[in-house]
């Protein structure tokens, strides 16, 4: 069955101090994970915050490769979503996920696997293609909203689209935040976030599923 | 869920460990937040995100590469002390020599004597120890200065404006400025303000005072002004001093509300291009900032010299080592890696560290003569206070470790 191509637009949010949610204990870095599902008309039929559980192991080892600095004559092997080890200095497109429609390769991805997250995840157990096939939803382009900070605490925002227009319902049990980092001219990518969605997320056909995941620092 | 350790070490000159601490380390800050914003959404440098480096500069920062250059944003990894300079700009394999420069102890962790409370949007620390091993002075003392020749003046009235720059020799906090004026009329008040700046200028990325925030601000009142020339050295204490630190480049801009060319200000100045190293000299000799437009914009007077006195204290100095990162460990449900540094104290006194940062790299982009070229900055990224104190003796060294650990 086919659907029709969702729209997005590359887009800059700012968030509002008393907008930010607090579910941090001080000196925790961690990601605010939201899930909103809307129906055509845009109304809310499902809509849940949580803390995100899982930084794997991905997102520090590409921390260190920036922060050491990791340098050409003595690379660090990193796993990619294939589980292919990847030798990598540091480079400018590390954490980079600000991809396009469609694009599966970096960014926001769902799945439909149920198995707990480990720190040696490497990719989503089951990701959910894009497109709009049996079991297939359609990925909007990744868009992000700027820093902001109250008293206690920082965050931005990282945002995609998921709309289903399969012609049936499709279960989401788990997200992920896919980044980039690269070797000279070669692109790969790399799990940083996976969390499995206890019960899962309906998301039933025509409507669209939204993810956010809020980095935050809280002092 | 990322949670930091934070341990601190006190060491014996012998070697022997005399004090562990151990506490939660609290406090990633927006600066943090706002650097991980900037990689995931690939900021461009047509539309940089701006944000203020530790000399509360508002500055660009992208990941914009320019093949072969790309910026070392995120890094913490430092060279040791203040009298070396850190290339953070590489050119794939090599470090170029244009990038920003600035003491490889201002990156990395940092560590201080300050105690305010830690909030979000903290640029620095609140009071942060230099490298080196002087003590702490007393009372202030004369630091940085122009005080040869004296033979030519400028005019500070309305939009007409003027910036002195200097670089420290050591961290210290800056309780006030001398400078060489004179009246002509009733100009009124003159504004007295400190300002950062980008790091020091290399060659083609000249940074003027105009984007910074006010360090400290004070004035000079009409009645301290001495009324004909060549007038006298006149001093303005800032209500809150402030740290200034080794190597950076700093700005004094003085500027006065109205006035006209009959009730202005005169600031001397020697034209003989005097052989000093500091305040700073560029390629071209000693230079002056002068702006018509009320700071929004920098023109550079070469081969002369603001007449200047710079005057604040040290809290003391700790010899700084390089910040090492080292431990990767990877151990289902964790994660985790060790920032490391080391500071021996040396000044002949016993220094109390109250505070702890960790200052990251990023880069900016800038223009010039149609080409593109790799520059950036360095940002506060943690501040954790210490508490209790400790106390480092002369002699002993003081070994902090910064932890990030990751559980799923």
């Amino acid at each position: 069955m086919e659907g029709d191509e969702i729209e997005a637009k590359l887009e800059l949010e700012v968030i509002k101090p008393e907008q930010i949610p607090h579910l941090f204990e001080p000196g925790e870095v961690g990601c605010v994970l939201e899930v909103v599902v809307t129906d055509k008309e845009g109304k809310v039929t499902d809509h849940r915050i949580q803390k995100s559980q899982s930084f794997v192991r991905a997102f520090l080892e590409l921390l260190w490769l920036q922060m050491q600095p990791v340098e050409f004559v003595d690379p660090y092997l990193i796993a990619d979503v294939g589980n292919m080890g990847r030798s990598l200095f540091e480079n400018i497109r590390t954490f980079g996920c600000a991809v396009g429609i469609g694009d599966t390769s970096r960014g926001i991805r769902v799945g439909t696997g149920t198995t707990a997250p480990n720190i040696n995840d490497y990719n989503l157990e089951t990701p959910i293609g894009h497109g709009t096939g049996v079991g297939q939803l359609q990925y909007s382009a990744m868009t992000f909203g700027a820093p902001a900070s109250d008293t206690t605490t920082s965050q931005f925002t990282i945002t995609r689209n998921f709309a289903n227009a399969s012609g049936g319902s499709i279960t989401v049990n788990e997200i992920g935040l896919c980044v980039g980092s690269a070797r000279e001219s070669n692109l790969y990518s790399f799990l940083t976030i996976r969390d499995v969605i206890a019960g899962g997320i309906a998301v039933p056909n025509g409507q669209t599923l939204t993810v956010n995941y809020r980095p935050q620092c809280t002092v | 869920m990322l949670r930091t350790k934070l341990v601190l070490e006190r060491f014996s000159e012998h070697g022997g460990l005399v004090e562990r601490k151990i506490q939660p380390g609290r406090s990633f800050l927006k600066g943090f937040i706002e650097l991980l914003y900037v990689q995931h959404a690939e900021i461009p440098y047509s539309g940089p995100w701006w944000m203020r480096n530790i000399d509360q500069v508002n500055h660009n920062v992208d990941t914009y590469s320019s093949s072969p250059y790309f910026k070392a944003n995120l890094r913490v990894g430092s060279t040791p002390g203040g009298t070396f300079v850190y290339v953070p700009v590489n050119a794939y394999r090599f470090p170029v020599i244009w990038s920003a420069t600035f003491p490889g102890a201002s990156l990395g962790l940092v560590i201080g004597n300050g105690t305010a409370p830690v909030t979000p949007t903290d640029r620095r620390l609140d009071m942060m120890f230099g490298p080196g091993k002087r003590p702490p002075d007393g009372s202030p003392v004369r630091v940085e200065y122009c005080d040869v020749g004296d033979d030519a003046d400028y005019e500070i009235y309305g939009t007409r404006w003027c910036a002195a720059p200097f670089i420290p020799r050591f961290t210290h906090r800056l309780t006030s400025v001398k400078v060489k004026i004179y009246r002509e009329g009733n100009p009124g008040d003159l504004a007295v303000r400190i300002r950062g700046a980008n790091m020091q200028p290399s060659s083609t990325d000249d940074p003027d005072p105009g984007s910074g925030l006010d360090l400290a601000s004070g004035a000079i009142p009409q009645a301290a002004m001495p009324g004909s020339s060549p007038g006298a050295l006149i001093e303005c204490a800032f209500p809150s001093p402030v740290d200034v630190y080794k190597g950076h480049l700093y700005y004094i801009i003085l500027y006065i509300s109205g006035g006209d060319a009959s009730n202005c200000v005169h600031w001397r100045y020697d034209t003989a291009d005097p052989l000093i190293e500091r305040p700073i000299r560029n390629q071209y000799g000693n230079y002056r900032q002068t702006s018509s437009n009320s700071g929004a914009s920098w023109s550079e007077s070469t081969n002369s010299a603001w007449i200047f006195e710079e005057y604040g204290q040290s809290i003391g100095e700790f010899e700084i080592g390089g910040c090492d990162l080292h431990d990767m460990t990877i151990s289902n449900p964790n994660a985790q890696f060790t920032i490391k540094r080391y500071f021996a104290n040396l000044c002949g006194q016993a220094l109390a560290v109250n505070e702890v940062g960790l200052v990251a790299f990023a880069g900016r982009t800038y223009e010039s003569g149609g080409y593109t070229y790799p520059s950036g900055s360095i940002f506060l990224i943690a501040r954790d206070l210490v508490s209790p104190t400790v106390v480092v003796n002369n002699g002993e060294i003081l070994r902090v470790s910064y932890i990030p650990q990751i559980t799923v």
